[in-house]
């Protein structure tokens, strides 16, 4: 659930630097996420590996704007509180979060 | 409906006609004071109303209003629409009411509005590029400050440092401030965001952002050109600076173009069966 809502958190703003449509989109491409209705909010995590999941959402944003849309989103992990999820959370995804701190 | 191909063929197409047509100018009209000299310099505009029309289009994609790449998309294509609506009032007032050198009038009202309007359309894709990450570092703070200022400055010592403003109409004059400022003001946003986001913007975004980011730099060059024709007494319909602006708004529409297809090129790479 933690793992939703930093992924929910994550589009919503990514959709504000490139829209809704085409951050959903993104979304999508990822293979992790399922939206269930046309509401943004209204998401499903398919991937089993949550923290896995995370990281396929950021490598999907960043073939867009690169380490700019990592930053969107690791801004987002830490806003709700890196550490806490950092056992779920592939080492690579672990170190791009320490390193941006 | 739409697609990239169409609005290519577009561009390039009245691009290719207005080349064709100011060499041939050259060529036949040396005195420059053939009719088509006129025709030229009072239709060329119609390169950035469709530029900007098309602007408009692919920023629907890009959320319009409610995202800020759909805003800048929108606040660059208003900004061509205000080009083409200058020169529209201009040729209306000249071949309707045959009013000559109608400077100032009300076709400046849309010249004017096109500097706010690239001055947000840069701001914007300065802020989906990542320029507030950069602005943590001191040194791109500082030149955040200096860059614009230095820009208005050199502007101000190119056009304005000898400006004779005795027996001028006080709109000349302000128009004559304005715009050189105007213009250093969204050319040194462009620079700005250019130098400050390029360690950080990467994907598929680069490439198109900084494509737009010159084609505004091109955009000040070819209204300084304007400007140093004009103060120089140089200026002609159909002469050097038109053909700059037609190059101007034809970098532009291919700029704002290469932001089309992007639902495209996000579509993961099939695997191969």
């Amino acid at each position: 659930m933690h793992i939703e809502n930093i992924v929910r958190e994550i589009i919503k703003e990514q959709s504000q630097i490139i829209g809704e449509q085409l951050a959903r989109q993104i979304a999508i491409n990822s293979g992790v996420v399922k939206f269930n209705s046309t509401n943004v909010d209204d998401l499903t995590i398919t991937s089993p590996g949550e923290g896995a999941a995370l990281e396929k959402i950021i490598n999907s944003y960043e073939m867009l704007f690169g380490n700019t849309s990592v930053e969107v989103c690791i801004d987002v992990i830490h806003r709700f509180g890196s550490k806490e999820i950092s056992d779920i959370l592939p080492d690579s995804l672990n170190q791009r979060l320490s390193r941006s701190k | 409906m739409f697609n990239k191909k169409i609005f290519n063929i577009v561009t390039v197409s009245l691009f290719f006609i207005y080349s064709i047509w100011w060499l041939l100018l050259l060529v036949f009209s040396p005195n420059h004071d053939s009719p088509f000299n006129d025709y030229f310099a009072d239709s060329y505009g119609i390169l950035s109303g469709v530029g900007g029309i098309i602007g408009l289009i692919i920023s629907k994609k890009w959320g319009f209003l409610q995202s800020y790449m759909g805003k800048s998309l929108a606040y660059l294509s208003f900004g061509l629409i205000c080009q083409f609506l200058g020169q529209v009032s201009y040729s209306i007032i000249f071949y309707v009411y045959n009013i000559e050198n109608a400077y100032p009038s009300i076709g400046e009202i849309f010249y004017l509005a096109s500097i706010p309007l690239y001055v947000l359309g840069v701001w914007n894709i300065a802020k989906a590029s990542g320029i507030k990450l950069s602005l943590q570092k001191t040194k791109y703070k500082m030149v955040s400050i200096l860059l614009p200022f230095l820009m208005i400055l050199v502007s101000y010592h190119v056009f304005l440092i000898n400006y004779d403003s005795q027996e001028v109409p006080f709109s000349v004059v302000l128009l004559d401030y304005i715009y050189p400022i105007g213009q250093a003001f969204f050319v040194s946003l462009a620079l700005l965001t250019y130098f400050t986001t390029r360690s950080y913007l990467g994907g598929l975004m680069r490439g198109k952002i900084f494509f737009v980011l010159f084609a505004l730099v091109f955009q000040y060059i070819a209204d300084s050109m304007f400007i140093f024709e004009t103060r120089s007494e140089n200026w002609y319909a159909g002469g050097l600076s038109d053909l700059m602006f037609v190059v101007s708004y034809f970098i532009m529409t291919l700029g704002l173009i290469r932001f089309f297809s992007i639902d495209e090129e996000i579509k993961p790479a099939k695997q191969a069966v």
